[in-house]
């Protein structure tokens, strides 16, 4: 109901009107293309009639005139309210004006949701707010995050060693429980050869290497192995056999086996050099 | 011709102001207009002939068909493509007025009433994406004026 009483147009003073709902200027505008879409139909017949002779359904040309006219009206009422402006109408002859045109048209055209004359095409939102992130809500940019990027964008992810990736996917997971996103973080630390989990055994490692073979290898330079991707079992092989570990000048580890010392990463190429592949079957029976 | 923007901006903290955005301006007839240009926000365009078609100053703009879009990469449009169409009727109009002026007799008045009816059904036909239904209805149009002019335009 409004709630103005008295209202002063620029033509009247307005009294209240106790049964007029509140016009938005959406239901207004959806009014219009309802008559907009009355003429349109009429259109239609008319070119028949022209054309053809007859048309399938005669219309009143006399509604399609009072249409024409209330057309007019309604319009300068929207355009009035759109820029808060006076009206010559109060309420209460709006309302009037609304009811004349719904004896006229048909009431459910201006109940169809989508009742415009804008075509709107949205599929591009997701992408813009993934690339956008700083201008939407977090919550809009991680809806569009997950709708962006499907969960077969997994493959990509599980061959780099960079553990920056793992600890975006912490962050994500711990603010999105979504199954997608728990997937790809175990997809990936089970890639990086558990780099993740094995941070936390690394020390624990690390001591049962030195105690074994009672070498004096440093945990910097095991560190440094296991992000180099040798596994725990080779380097206690390796050490089995003699070789010693150590960073050169420029912190890259080598590994000494009698009197030649070899770069590790020489060393993994002469051993068939590549990381081991995971496939999907693999991957599922962990971590499904 | 002017081209108003009507859209209901943010600008509460943290929206920041938009002070154009990219429409793209398209003639849904064979003349080939199609250009993109930086539309004011909140504000009324005025489009001439010279930047429709490279026209001369003061031109009148012929009637058309156009499409308005804005959208999805352009400035301000946010991912969203929206379009609209509207028809450029201001030569039928001006020789409307014309004959309003100079009508005598019934036959013009209803003449008048033909003419104001058919550019209203070429208008809803066009916002409503009935293209084809408003290039028809304009032939019958055009017959019904061929014999007159509009003294402004010409």
């Amino acid at each position: 109901m409004n709630a103005a009483i008295e209202t002063v147009r620029c033509c009247v003073k307005c009294d209240e009107c106790a049964d007029c709902y509140t016009h938005s200027l959406s239901d207004i505008r959806t009014l219009l293309v309802a008559i907009k879409k009355e003429i349109s139909d009429f259109g239609i017949k008319y070119s028949q009639k022209i054309n053809w002779g007859y048309s399938c359904k005669v219309f009143s040309d006399e509604s399609i005139r009072k249409l024409l006219v209330y057309k007019d009206g309604i319009t300068q009422y929207y355009h009035g309210l759109r820029q808060k402006s006076m009206s010559c109408l109060c309420d209460t002859e709006f309302q009037k004006l609304k009811e004349k045109v719904l004896r006229i048209i048909d009431i459910r055209r201006c109940k169809t949701s989508g009742v415009t004359d804008i075509a709107i095409d949205r599929s591009g939102y997701d992408g813009w707010v993934i690339n956008n992130p700083s201008c939407v809500a977090y919550n809009t940019w991680e809806k569009g995050f997950i709708k962006c990027i499907p969960p077969s964008f997994l493959i990509s992810a599980t061959k780099s060693r960079d553990e920056g990736i793992v600890r975006t996917l912490y962050a994500l997971v711990s603010n999105d429980h979504s199954k997608c996103l728990i997937k790809l973080l175990a997809y990936a630390s089970k890639a990086m050869n558990d780099g993740v989990t094995c941070a936390a055994n690394i020390n624990k490692q690390f001591k049962a290497l030195v105690t074994k073979h009672d070498c004096d290898m440093s945990i910097s330079v095991y560190s440094e192995l296991i992000r180099c991707s040798l596994s725990f079992n080779l380097i206690s092989t390796i050490l089995q056999c003699g070789g010693k570990f150590s960073l050169n000048k420029n912190g890259v580890p080598q590994v000494k086996i009698g009197t030649k010392v070899t770069k590790v990463s020489d060393l993994i190429k002469l051993a068939g050099g590549t990381m081991p592949e995971i496939d999907n079957e693999e991957f599922n029976n962990i971590y499904s | 011709m002017i081209v108003e923007d009507q859209s209901v901006w943010m600008d509460d903290d943290g929206f920041s102001s938009v002070l154009t955005i990219d429409v793209s301006v398209r003639s849904l007839t064979s003349r080939g207009i199609n250009f993109v240009y930086p539309l004011y926000v909140g504000k009324r365009n005025i489009l001439t002939a010279k930047e429709l078609y490279g026209g001369k100053d003061g031109e009148c703009i012929k009637d058309d068909i156009f499409c308005f879009e804005i959208g999805p990469n352009g400035n301000g449009a946010c991912g969203v493509k929206m379009s609209v169409n509207r028809a450029y009727l201001q030569n039928a109009k001006c020789t409307l007025l014309s004959l309003m002026a100079n009508a005598i007799d019934e036959t013009d008045y209803n003449l008048i009433q033909d003419v104001k009816m058919l550019i209203e059904v070429i208008e809803a036909h066009v916002e409503l994406g009935r293209i084809e239904d408003a290039r028809n209805i304009y032939k019958i149009l055009s017959n019904k004026l061929k014999e007159f002019t509009c003294e402004c335009c010409n």
